[in-house]
């Protein structure tokens, strides 16, 4: 090992005790580091070094606060390089800068976030052989094995001859794996949260009697990562509706703890907000089964009950975000809702159909770079800055309002 | 193996510092703390004066006898019992052993004289200690904390900028 040598005043730390302190920063940090002197800046840059930080850095008690990313994808079709593809365009919301653009391929969307990652999956499906219904993909971590993420397929059979529904679960470490039975069937409409090693998925009621799907989220399906078991828990009991919709429910997570989020609606009009809140369950649940779900009565805790003053319709949320706010679209004249207030967003014209936004939580960097698939950043003449205008104005009203905690703008340049 | 010896003196590991002062410490100590004394005390055999020498020639007292003491004390800590209150009262000491008089200048002597003899142990704290003190800090706040030139150009702090775009400095 390098010894410490004297040159006048200052001495040079070893590189490799160098990455040995960087290697207990978290990758903010580092990524800082890399802009004090040249050494630093090759320590850095050492591929072994960012591998090994990116795998240390994603257990729980080193890990950066998760941050909120506004994901923007728009369906492209270019002649050339990268044929038919869609850009997807990364924002950070704490402080409203584009952080990549990324070229995905045409058939891919994006699942979930996991981490340093974004899954993009591929919508077609792989189509197995057994199924060849809707498939949910969600890309796992367990801060107990911090090396390993799995990609997991839930897929839903339409039917099935047995008086449980099935769920088949693959999954994906190096190779595919086993079936696990388990009950529900997927939705769409949210991604699966990632809360302490657990993938949470909604799941929708299913009819026996009419082999189909009645789309009403009933469960929540809760898959470990670590162990790769399932089980079920049932949604918390609404007395203000008899039941909820699927387009107007979410689950995130809040602090820590998993959050279920539902709009109660009255006659299409939007009444009170529910945010119920997971909490912790009793030991004695951990030895549940994995087909009887969960036998006790649910644990849930209302939170937060908000009531809405004045008519709005709302048909869709879109995306949530931390702390609180609930963002809606409200098709022809775009709309930001938080929980206490509506703010208007300026006039953009009209993003076109080929674009899909989705503003997702739990990013967490890592010092392993996506910039392998990017775009050259976009330059003034290139027409892309302005296509991004509808992002821009959304960052822009998010932080102005204080909806998303900003950054002291006295950042080092 | 070294072979046993016919004498029943404790067998001692002597580091020399800057200035010919000698600091003492059990081989026992020494096996538990130092890779590179595990690794010597394989193939020397002792013969005659019941110690191995080490030099430190370049290092100062202090630093040479605050790595003593450090390995003393780890190795007294290994061999009793652990349990929750050990690990706090490890802990205080070695805030205290990294105490406020303790400098930069003092700690990079440190870390000199734990990476000459390979005492994981000590290395390990100074780098923790380190990592504390830049945590947070702007890239010219570590460089006036730990004393290091900045020799980048403008043109490079651009680059890193853009190779690390994705990570939201």
């Amino acid at each position: 090992m390098a010894s410490l040598r004297e040159s006048s005043n200052a001495r040079e730390i070893p590189i490799e005790i160098l990455q040995e302190i960087l290697l207990k920063l978290p990758t903010k940090d580092v990524a800082r580091c890399c802009c004090v002197s040249r050494p630093w800046r090759a320590a850095v840059a050492d591929p072994t070094f960012r591998d090994l930080h990116a795998a240390s850095s994603a257990v729980a008690s080193m890990a950066d606060a998760a941050e909120v990313l506004l994901v923007s994808e728009t369906e492209k079709s270019e002649p050339g390089r990268n044929g038919d593809h869609t850009e997807a365009s990364i924002f950070n919301v704490a402080s409203g800068n584009a952080m990549c653009h990324v070229a995905v391929p045409r058939p891919y969307r994006l699942a979930n976030v996991c981490h340093g990652f974004l899954c993009f999956v591929h919508c077609a499906g792989a189509k197995a052989p057994a199924v060849n219904d809707g498939h949910l993909f969600a890309l796992g971590f367990s801060p107990a094995t911090p090396r390993v993420y799995k990609l997991f397929r839930l897929s839903f059979p339409s039917y099935s001859y047995s008086s449980r529904k099935l769920v088949h679960m693959d999954v994906y470490t190096l190779a595919p794996s086993d079936h696990q039975p388990g009950g529900g069937v997927g939705t769409e409409s949210w991604p699966p949260a990632l809360i302490d090693g657990k993938l949470h998925v909604m799941t929708a009621g299913w009819n026996l009697r009419h082999q189909g799907s009645d789309n009403t989220p009933k469960r929540i399906f809760v898959i470990d990562v670590r162990t790769e078991t399932c089980r079920t828990y049932r949604l918390p009991d609404c007395s203000e509706a008899t039941a909820y919709k699927k387009e107007l429910v979410a689950t995130f997570e809040l602090d820590g703890r998993l959050c279920f989020a539902a709009h109660i609606l009255s006659r299409d009009f939007l009444m009170f907000i529910h945010f119920w809140v997971r909490t912790p369950s009793a030991p004695a649940d951990q030895d549940k089964d994995v087909n009887g779900g969960n036998k006790r009565p649910p644990c849930w805790e209302l939170l937060y009950r908000f009531e809405i003053e004045g008519p709005i319709c709302a048909d869709r949320p879109w995306g949530v975000c931390s702390p609180t706010p609930l963002t809606s679209d409200q098709g022809r004249r775009p709309v930001l809702m938080r929980w206490d207030q509506r703010l208007q967003l300026p006039d953009t014209r009209l993003f076109p159909s080929e674009r899909r936004w989705n503003i997702c939580r739990g990013y967490r960097p890592s010092l392993l770079s996506p910039l392998t698939f990017a775009f050259p950043p976009p330059s003034e003449e290139d027409g892309r800055v302005n296509g991004h205008r509808f992002e821009h104005a959304l960052l822009r009203v998010l932080r102005c309002n204080g909806g998303i905690s900003t950054k002291e703008e006295s950042n080092e340049r | 193996m070294a072979a046993a010896p016919s004498g029943s003196r404790t067998r001692m590991v002597t580091l020399i510092s800057k200035g010919g002062r000698n600091f003492k410490m059990p081989e026992a100590v020494a096996l538990v703390s130092s890779r590179s004394c595990r690794e010597a005390l394989d193939y020397i055999e002792y013969r005659g004066n019941n110690t191995m020498m080490i030099k430190l020639l370049d290092i100062d007292p202090k630093p040479v006898s605050m790595l003593v003491n450090f390995c003393n004390h780890m190795a007294a800590a290994a061999t009793s019992a652990a349990s929750d209150d050990a690990a706090q009262r490890m802990r205080e000491w070695e805030e205290r052993f990294l105490g406020d008089d303790v400098d930069q200048a003092l700690l990079y002597d440190l870390l000199s004289a734990a990476i000459s003899i390979q005492a994981d142990g000590l290395i390990d704290l100074v780098c923790k200690r380190v990592a504390h003190m830049i945590k947070g800090k702007t890239p010219q706040e570590i460089r006036t904390i730990l004393g290091i030139q900045d020799d980048l150009t403008p043109d490079q702090r651009d680059e890193i900028r853009t190779d690390n775009s994705w990570i939201d400095i």
